[in-house]
């Protein structure tokens, strides 16, 4: 999901003081290195995906919250 | 609401129950064959000390205890521990007097996480079989929750949050590390139940 959805839930459940912090870029071939990911599915991805969005398919963050 | 059938969420492809199942057939199915995620994450003395199969069963997204200022004396659980790689350095920050609680839906995670535990000569710990969206503890019993690479795997999302903050006592905080998707992927991708499971 997005990030602005990630904070919007924290913020539904309760959470206050939200951050997201730590970006890490995935690219294809950094998820070609998870085992959970077949290589038939990474395959497909190579092949659906245009260049510039295999250089970055997702991002990672670090969300923090504080329950009042 | 509407959704528009280009961006479907994985719940409306293939049903919550469906993903749960195909989510934990794939985790069931790896073991662990890399340290790559792990020496990709962490630092490299935080690798050398922990057990092989606790580094090679990292299959997170980041590094959630970096921002958790876990302190002696905290409480703290990993939600969907997996191999048990944070739940073992949480509890090394949170010694002597605290504790870590490494909480994961599969027994057969929870069985390698305790052995990479004891391996690593790490006593407070302890170990709980459950769901993110159903969480056996108590309300306000932790004083932090990490997960690493967890919640995206989870269909109800907000029910999930809203465990994770009927857990954590008031004053407590989280640090969650995820996955985000800025652009959705073609509905090609979107629909192949593997795809949901990292």
């Amino acid at each position: 999901m997005p990030e602005r959805v990630f904070r919007k839930k924290l913020e539904r459940a309760g959470f206050t003081d939200i951050g997201a912090h730590d970006e890490i870029v995935f690219t294809i071939d950094d998820l070609a290195r998870y085992p959970l990911f077949p290589a038939s599915l990474i395959e497909r991805m190579r092949r659906l995906l245009p260049p510039e969005r295999q250089a970055a398919v997702a991002r990672s963050l670090v969300f923090t919250a504080r329950r009042p | 609401m509407t959704t528009h059938p280009l961006t479907p969420r994985g719940e409306d492809l293939i049903g919550a129950d469906a993903l749960k199942e195909s989510v934990r057939e794939r985790y069931r199915a790896v073991i662990g064959s890399s340290s790559a995620v792990a020496e990709e994450l962490y630092d490299a003395d935080e690798v050398a000390a922990l057990p092989r199969d606790a580094v090679e069963g990292a299959l997170g997204v980041g590094h959630p205890i970096r921002r958790a200022a876990l302190a002696d004396g905290e409480t703290v659980v990993d939600l969907g521990c997996g191999a048990g790689i944070d739940t073992l350095l949480a509890a090394r920050l949170v010694a002597p007097r605290g504790r870590a609680i490494g909480l994961d839906v599969l027994p057969e995670m929870l069985d390698r996480a305790a052995a990479n535990a004891a391996a690593a000569g790490i006593a407070n710990v302890e170990w709980a079989r459950g769901e993110l969206e159903r969480i056996p503890l108590p309300d306000a019993s932790v004083d932090v929750a990490i997960s690493n690479g967890v919640v995206n795997l989870v269909p109800r999302k907000g029910r999930a949050l809203a465990e994770i903050f009927r857990v954590v006592r008031p004053g407590g905080r989280v640090s969650l590390a995820d996955v985000v998707l800025d652009e959705e992927l073609p509905p090609e991708v979107m629909v192949d139940p593997d795809a949901w499971a990292g």
